[in-house]
């Protein structure tokens, strides 16, 4: 079976970028919820600490934990760029895998 | 990856994501990609039943606030947080046995990227952004501790990304035990922002979990 690699790769790209689209809309709306979380957070701490109904080592302590929050919204998010990717390639290749496959006359893909 | 702090769109991700695909392929000769660990059901159950818990136990405390019950030595609190780190202590272990190669940082172009753009953003906390000087304060102390997760020198540093959120959820119960000691009592507004702040870490856990179903 002759292969067209102009429809091939037309193929893997729609493919590609419906799972992206997908994926790219939830991670952007995670990183956006997140990130306000902090910054809300790190507002009430600061309010709290100068309006004294927060003590200063209060400030200092939950200051820690929006610190570790950071730190885990960024492994998060690389978790969720890396498995994005994982689905985006993994669909591509899906989407050509009967073709290139009975092109081959043995299982590539 | 970024264009001025932005995040490209999607078409713009996928076709750099294939080329990056395509070039790694044809250098390892592999037909199929696999980046993240299989999703683990048990991992996502025990986080929700330990949110559960600590929300039941907070609010049994709050309404106790004041009396032996609710008092960090008085009551059943001191059973409630060594049974729960206990339980977070073997979600770490098992999710590093899981992947014990594993690095979210330094070694990760995507963590590095990721934390470059939110320490660019002018829409960040931090002095760079538009908050309070206060809350700038604070903001610049976040940031310092995401510049030493980059550079590997945070103790969360090491490990995937799967276990560093949940060292980070197990660094937060220990510290809001600590804030439970020296306060005798737990009250609004110190517990209400710990919560949060531990539901927030949770939350991002489960989430990070099920980004890894088929």
């Amino acid at each position: 079976m002759a292969l067209n690699p102009a429809s091939i790769g037309n193929d893997m790209l729609k493919a590609a970028v419906t799972t992206a689209g997908d994926q790219w809309n939830m991670i952007k709306s995670v990183a956006t919820i997140q990130i306000k979380n902090l910054a809300r957070h790190l507002t009430d701490i600061a309010r709290g600490v100068a309006d004294g109904s927060l003590e200063a080592i209060d400030g200092k302590q939950l200051t820690a934990m929006a610190k570790n929050n950071a730190i885990a919204a960024i492994a998060m998010l690389t978790e969720l760029v890396a498995a994005a990717i994982q689905k985006i390639i993994n669909a591509a290749l899906s989407a050509v895998k009967q073709a290139i496959n009975a092109a081959a006359g043995i299982a590539l893909l | 990856m970024t264009v001025n702090g932005r995040l490209p769109n999607p078409v713009t991700f996928a076709v750099h994501m294939l080329a990056l695909f395509f070039a790694l392929a044809l250098a390892v000769g592999c037909t199929s990609l696999k980046l993240v660990e299989d999703y683990d059901p048990q991992i996502e159950q025990s986080l929700n039943d330990y949110h559960k818990s600590l929300i039941s136990f907070v609010t049994r405390m709050e309404r106790a606030a004041g009396t032996e019950a609710g008092s960090y030595a008085g009551g059943d609190a001191t059973e409630f947080y060594s049974t729960s780190a206990g339980e977070l202590a073997n979600l770490v272990v098992k999710a590093t046995a899981r992947n014990p190669q594993g690095r979210c940082a330094v070694s990760s172009p995507i963590a590095k990227g990721i934390s470059g753009v939110l320490l660019q953003s002018s829409t960040f906390f931090g002095s760079n952004g538009n908050q309070p000087s206060a809350t700038q304060e604070l903001g610049d102390e976040v940031n310092q501790a995401l510049e030493e997760f980059n550079n590997g020198t945070s103790d969360l540093a090491v490990g995937s990304c799967t276990v560093v959120i949940l060292k980070a959820l197990k660094l937060n119960h220990q510290i809001f035990e600590s804030i439970h000691k020296r306060k005798t009592w737990l009250k609004p507004p110190v517990s209400t922002i710990a919560t949060e702040l531990i539901s927030d870490t949770v939350q991002m856990a489960i989430i990070a979990e099920q980004s890894k179903k088929p």
